[in-house]
C-alpha cells in the first residue's frame, strides 16, 4: 500500500554543476517533460529547482528518484543529504519492509537501505537515508519510523540532527581539517629535509659524521648495493648519497600529500590559460624535485633540491591553511533568517457555527486562513488584517524603527512583531513568497553571484610566471646556441632558473599581512570575516549608508516643545505629556518620559489610560485629562485647533520630524516634536569618507523629506529614498555595473542582501545577527567613523602586502641572474638556502613591524 | 542523407553542447549531432522524416536557435 500524492506539492532541490543561464533553461525543460511533474524553475544564481510534483500514481521516492536521475541525465547533479538512523524493534523481514515504505513514502526521501543484522540480538538496526535537505528533515523520519511502530533512540535522534545540520558547514570544517593536515604532514617532513640539508651544505653534517655517523652510513651504504651503483655513476660521496635518499624520502610525503591541491589547481588554471599562485608552487617545487630525482637516479650530476622543493609547498601550505580558516560562513545568515519566522500560528477554523482556534505549524498554513496574533508574538506569514487595531515592529523587514499602526485593510508582514492590540489577518502569502522568503533568496543571490576577487599574489605570479618560463628557454637557447655547451649543461642552467625563481616566502606574504592587518582592526572594533574584504576595501569607490541604525541612532528623541497655550510652559507640557505617556512602551512614548528625565522633571502618576491605536492616547494626570496624538485624535476628543498650530505641526513634519499635540482637558496645550538623530561622529566619518575621494549615498525606506533633513544634518549629498526592502540589493549592484566598487553599511535584516552584494558588506555591530553574517566586516560599537578607518587599514595591509611581495621575490630575483650565467652549480646551494631563508625572515619581520605602525 | 553545418550562437558551455545533443538525438531520422563548444559550430546528419524546418523548430524551442 504505497501512499500517493493527493495533492501537488512544490519541492525546492539544490542543484549543483551549472555553469551558465542556458543549464538553468535546460533543466527547466527536462523536469518539464518528466511524467508527474507539472511544473518547474530553475534559478541559476541561487542553483536551486523549483519542482511542482502533480498528483501521481508513482510513490513519492519514486518520483523523486525519476527527477533526481534526469537532472543528473542532463550532466547536472542534486546535492542530496544522507543520514543513518539507528532503529529498535526491527523483527523480521515484513518488519523491514514495513519500516522501507513508511520512510521511502516521504515526501523527499530518495533512498532507504537497511544494514545491520542486529535486530535478533536486541542491537539497533542501522537504516540509511538519502533524502533532499530542506524539503524533509530527520524530525520527520524519526516520526514515521515511530508511526511504523518501531522506535529510534533519543540520544541518535540529537546526534543524526545535528550531524545532518549544515552540510555547508560541514564541509567548511572538513577542508579546515584537510588543510590542517596537509600543513602538519608538510611541515613535519619539511623541517627535517631543511635541517639536514643545510647542516650539510653548510659542513655541520661532516663534521657529526666524521665522528660517530660515518660508519653507520657506511653500513646503510653496503646494506643498499642500488645506491653504490648510482654513487658510481656521478661524483657523490657515499655519506651524500645516503643522505640524499633520506631526503627524497622525506620529501615524498610533501610532494605527494601536501603539494596535491596546488598540483590539481595549477593544472586548472594552466588548462584555462591562465597563471596564478599554484602555477608557480607547482612549477617551483616540481621543477626541484624532479631535478634533484634526476640527479638522484643519475641522470644528471649535480646537486640535489629536495629541501626547496618541500620548504616551498610546506610554507605556502602554512598561508592557504591560514586563508582557509579566515573565510566566513556564507550559510549562517540564512540561518539566522529561517529562524525568525515562528514555529507555529494560531489559526481560526470555522467549525460549524463557531470558529475554532487551533495551533499549527508554519508549513500547514493555507492561502486564506485566518490567523490570530496576540501582543507580544511574532506575525507567522504575510496577510491583509481583518480584525482588530495594533502597533506592528516592522524594524526587522524594514529597517524602520517606529512601530506601524495597522487598522482592517493593511497588510502585515511575517516574522514582525506585534506590540499593543490583538490582530486577526488573512494570510495572502505563504512558503516561499513571503517577504522574509524573498529577503533570503536575495541573500542566496547575492552571495551565489559574488565574483571571486584575484588576490594579490594571483596577480603577480600572472605575469611572473611566464616571465620566469621566458627566461628558462632563453637561458637554455642561449647556452646552447652562444655558448655552444652541451645540451646536458645548458639544461640545468635552465632548470636552475626556475628552481631558484620560486619564492618560498611567497605564500606568507599575504597571510601574514592579513593576520596583522584582522588584528589591528579587531583593537579598533573593526572586524574583518575575510581576507578578501581586507584586501577589496581599500579600493571602494562609493559608500551606500542605511538611514536608520547606521546614520542616525534608530531612536527617537525629543527635539522640539512648543507651548501653544498662554497658561502652559515648555516643562509643564513635557511634564503632562511625559506623565501620560509613561504607561507605553511605544519609542514615540519613551522618547517622551526619556526628554522629562533628562530635564529633571517629576512625573506625576496616571489613571485611566486609554490607548487610542493609530492615533494617541489620553491618561489622567494630576486629575486632567491630557490627550497626546495627531489630528484625528484632537478632532475624535473635541479640542479646537488654531490655524496657526496646524501650520507649526505641518512644519515640523516638513523638517522630517515626528510631530504631535499635546491637549489637556479639551483644550490645546503644545506640540512636542521629535526626530531620530544623528550618532556622534556621523558628521566626521562621512567628511573623512569624503575626504578619501569616497562618495557616500544615503539609502533608506523612508520618505524622502525625513531622509533629506538626516542627510543634511549628517553631511550626505546624496540620497535614495523611498526605497523598498528587496531594492537595496538592485541599487548596489547598478553602482556595481557603473564600475564603482561598493561597500554598504547596514544594520537591519532588510539590509542583508545589499551587503551581500556589495563589494564590502559592513553591519553595524548593535544591529541585527542577520545582517552582521551576511557582511564581511563588522563594525562593532556602531561608530561608522570605522567605515573609513576599514578603508584607511585595508590600503595600510595591501600595502604590507605589496612590500613583503617584494621582499618574497627580491633575492630570488636578484639570483636569477646568477643561474642565467650558469655558475648555480657551484654557488647554487648556498644561495637558494640563503634567498629562502632571508626572504621568509624579512616577510615575517616586515609583517610583524606593521603591527608596531599606525594606521 | 542529408547535412547541415550551422552556428548557433547560444553555446556557451558544454551543457549546451550536451542538451543541443541530446534533444536533436531524439528527433526521429537525425543519425547524427557534432557540436562544438568553443566554434558554436553545430552540424547534424539526417534522412527523412527528418527535415530541416523540424530541426530549426526544435532547436528554436530548446532556446538555441541556429544562425543561417
Amino acid at each position: 500500500m504505497s501512499a500517493t500524492l493527493t495533492h501537488p506539492i512544490t519541492l525546492e532541490l539544490p542543484v549543483t554543476g551549472m555553469t551558465c543561464v542556458n543549464c538553468a533553461n535546460t533543466i527547466e525543460r527536462t523536469l518539464k517533460k518528466t511524467p508527474g511533474v507539472s511544473g518547474a524553475a530553475v534559478n541559476y544564481a541561487s542553483e536551486r529547482a523549483q519542482v511542482v510534483f502533480d498528483s501521481h500514481q508513482a510513490q513519492p521516492a519514486d518520483l523523486m528518484n525519476t527527477v533526481v536521475a534526469r537532472i543528473r541525465k542532463a550532466g547536472y547533479d542534486v546535492a542530496l543529504a544522507h543520514t543513518n538512523l539507528p532503529v529498535l524493534g526491527l523483527q523480521n523481514a515484513a518488519g523491514a519492509n514495513r519500516l522501507e515504505m513508511a520512510l521511502k513514502n516521504l515526501i523527499g526521501v530518495t533512498g532507504v537501505t537497511l544494514a545491520g543484522e542486529g535486530a535478533l540480538a536486541g542491537v539497533a538496526s542501522r537504516i540509511s537515508v538519502d533524502y533532499v535537505p530542506g524539503a524533509v528533515g530527520i524530525a520527520e523520519m524519526v516520526a514515521a519510523v515511530r508511526a511504523a511502530g518501531f522506535d529510534v533512540p533519543a540520544a541518535a535522534v540529537n546526534a543524526s540532527r545535528e550531524a545532518a545540520g549544515d552540510a555547508e558547514q560541514m564541509a567548511r570544517t572538513a577542508e579546515i581539517q584537510d588543510r590542517k593536515r596537509r600543513m602538519l604532514v608538510g611541515l613535519a617532513f619539511a623541517l627535517p629535509t631543511f635541517v639536514l640539508s643545510m647542516s650539510r651544505d653548510f659542513g655541520l653534517l661532516a663534521r657529526v659524521l666524521g665522528s660517530g655517523f660515518a660508519p653507520m652510513t657506511a653500513a646503510l651504504t653496503t646494506a643498499a648495493p642500488m645506491t653504490a651503483d648510482m654513487m658510481a655513476m656521478g661524483h657523490i660521496s657515499p655519506e651524500n648519497n645516503v643522505i640524499n635518499w633520506v631526503l627524497l624520502a622525506l620529501t615524498l610525503p610533501v610532494m605527494l600529500y601536501t603539494a596535491q591541491p596546488y598540483f590539481v589547481h595549477g593544472y586548472k588554471a594552466i588548462r584555462n590559460g591562465a597563471a596564478n599562485m599554484d602555477v608557480l608552487v607547482a612549477l617551483g617545487s616540481g621543477v626541484a624535485f624532479v631535478y634533484s630525482l634526476l640527479i638522484l637516479l643519475g641522470v644528471f650530476s649535480g646537486h640535489v633540491y629536495f629541501e626547496t622543493a618541500a620548504m616551498i609547498v610546506a610554507l605556502i601550505s602554512i598561508g592557504k591553511y591560514l586563508e582557509v580558516r579566515a573565510k566566513g560562513s556564507a550559510s549562517e545568515a540564512i540561518k539566522r533568517l529561517m529562524g525568525l519566522t515562528p514555529k507555529t500560528a494560531r489559526v481560526l477554523r470555522r467549525s460549524g457555527e463557531t470558529w475554532v482556534e487551533a495551533e499549527v505549524p508554519v508549513e500547514q498554513i493555507g492561502i486564506g486562513d485566518v490567523i490570530l496574533v496576540k501582543p507580544g508574538e511574532r506575525v507567522a506569514t504575510d496577510g491583509i488584517v481583518v480584525e482588530g487595531r495594533s502597533a506592528v515592529d516592522e524594524s526587522m523587514i524594514t529597517g524602520e524603527s517606529m512601530p506601524v499602526d495597522k487598522k482592517p485593510g493593511d497588510a502585515v508582514i511575517g516574522a514582525t512583531m506585534n506590540k499593543e492590540g490583538l490582530l486577526k489577518f488573512e494570510a495572502n502569502k505563504i512558503g516561499k513568497d513571503t517577504a522574509l522568503a524573498q529577503i533570503i533568496r536575495l541573500v542566496e543571490q547575492a552571495q551565489g553571484s559574488k565574483a571571486p576577487i584575484q588576490a594579490l599574489a594571483d596577480k603577480v605570479s600572472a605575469v611572473f610566471v611566464p616571465a620566469v618560463l621566458l627566461i628558462a628557454l632563453l637561458t637554455f637557447a642561449g647556452w646552447l646556441l652562444i655558448g655552444r655547451v652541451p645540451f646536458e649543461v645548458a639544461l640545468i642552467n635552465a632548470i636552475s632558473v626556475l628552481v631558484i625563481a620560486c619564492p618560498c616566502a611567497l605564500g606568507l606574504a599575504t597571510p601574514t599581512a592579513i593576520m596583522v592587518g584582522m588584528g589591528k582592526g579587531a583593537e579598533m572594533g573593526i572586524l574583518f570575516k575575510n581576507s578578501t574584504a581586507l584586501e577589496k576595501a581599500a579600493e571602494i569607490t562609493t559608500a551606500l549608508l542605511d538611514k536608520t541604525g547606521t546614520v542616525t541612532r534608530g531612536e527617537l528623541k525629543v527635539t522640539d516643545v512648543i507651548p501653544v497655550a498662554e497658561a502652559s510652559s515648555e516643562i509643564e507640557v513635557l511634564r503632562l505629556a511625559a506623565s501620560a505617556e509613561k504607561g507605553s512602551e511605544h519609542p514615540l512614548a519613551r522618547a517622551m518620559v526619556q526628554a522629562a528625565e533628562a530635564r529633571g522633571i517629576a512625573l506625576s502618576a496616571l489613571q485611566r489610560l486609554l490607548a487610542v491605536p493609530g492615533k494617541g492616547l489620553t491618561a489622567y494626570v494630576d486629575g486632567r485629562q491630557v490627550s497626546v496624538g495627531n489630528v484625528a485624535l484632537m478632532r475624535q476628543q473635541a479640542v479646537p485647533l488654531t490655524e496657526a498650530a496646524s501650520q507649526q505641526l505641518s512644519d515640523l513634519q516638513a523638517q522630517g520630524k515626528t510631530a504631535m499635540f499635546v491637549a489637556v482637558d479639551n483644550q490645546l496645550a503644545g506640540i512636542i516634536a521629535m526626530s531620530d538623530t544623528i550618532k556622534d561622529g556621523a558628521v566626521d566619518a562621512i567628511r573623512s569618507l569624503t575626504e578619501r575621494g569616497v562618495r557616500t549615498i544615503m539609502l533608506t525606506g523612508d520618505n524622502a523629506r525625513s531622509a533629506q533633513a538626516i542627510a543634511q544634518q549628517a553631511g550626505v549629498s546624496e540620497v535614495i529614498a523611498d526605497v523598498l526592502p528587496g531594492q537595496k540589493a538592485e541599487k548596489v549592484a547598478a553602482l556595481q555595473q557603473a564600475g564603482q566598487v561598493v561597500a554598504m553599511v547596514g544594520d537591519g535584516i532588510n539590509d542583508a542582501p545589499a551587503l551581500a552584494q556589495a563589494d564590502v558588506g559592513m553591519a553595524i555591530g548593535t544591529g541585527t545577527d542577520v545582517a552582521m553574517e551576511a557582511a564581511d566586516v563588522t563594525l562593532m560599537g556602531g561608530d561608522i567613523r570605522n567605515v573609513a578607518r576599514a578603508i584607511a587599514l585595508s590600503k595600510f595591509t595591501v600595502r604590507g602586502i605589496k612590500q613583503n611581495l617584494f621582499w618574497a621575490f627580491f633575492y630570488n630575483v636578484i639570483l636569477i641572474p646568477v643561474a642565467i650565467a650558469g655558475v648555480f652549480q657551484q654557488f647554487g646551494p648556498i644561495l637558494a638556502a640563503g634567498a629562502m631563508a632571508f626572504s621568509s625572515l624579512f616577510v615575517v619581520t616586515n609583517s610583524l613591524a606593521l603591527r608596531r605602525k599606525k594606521v | 542523407m542529408e547535412t547541415k553545418t550551422f552556428v548557433v550562437p547560444n553555446i556557451s558551455c558544454e551543457h549546451c553542447v550536451r542538451s543541443i545533443k541530446n534533444e536533436l538525438a531524439e528527433v526521429a531520422g537525425v543519425q547524427s549531432v557534432e557540436a562544438n563548444e568553443n566554434t558554436k559550430v553545430v552540424q547534424v546528419n539526417w534522412t527523412a522524416p527528418a527535415n530541416w524546418d523540424q530541426i530549426k523548430a526544435t532547436l528554436a524551442e530548446i532556446d538555441y536557435p541556429p544562425q543561417e
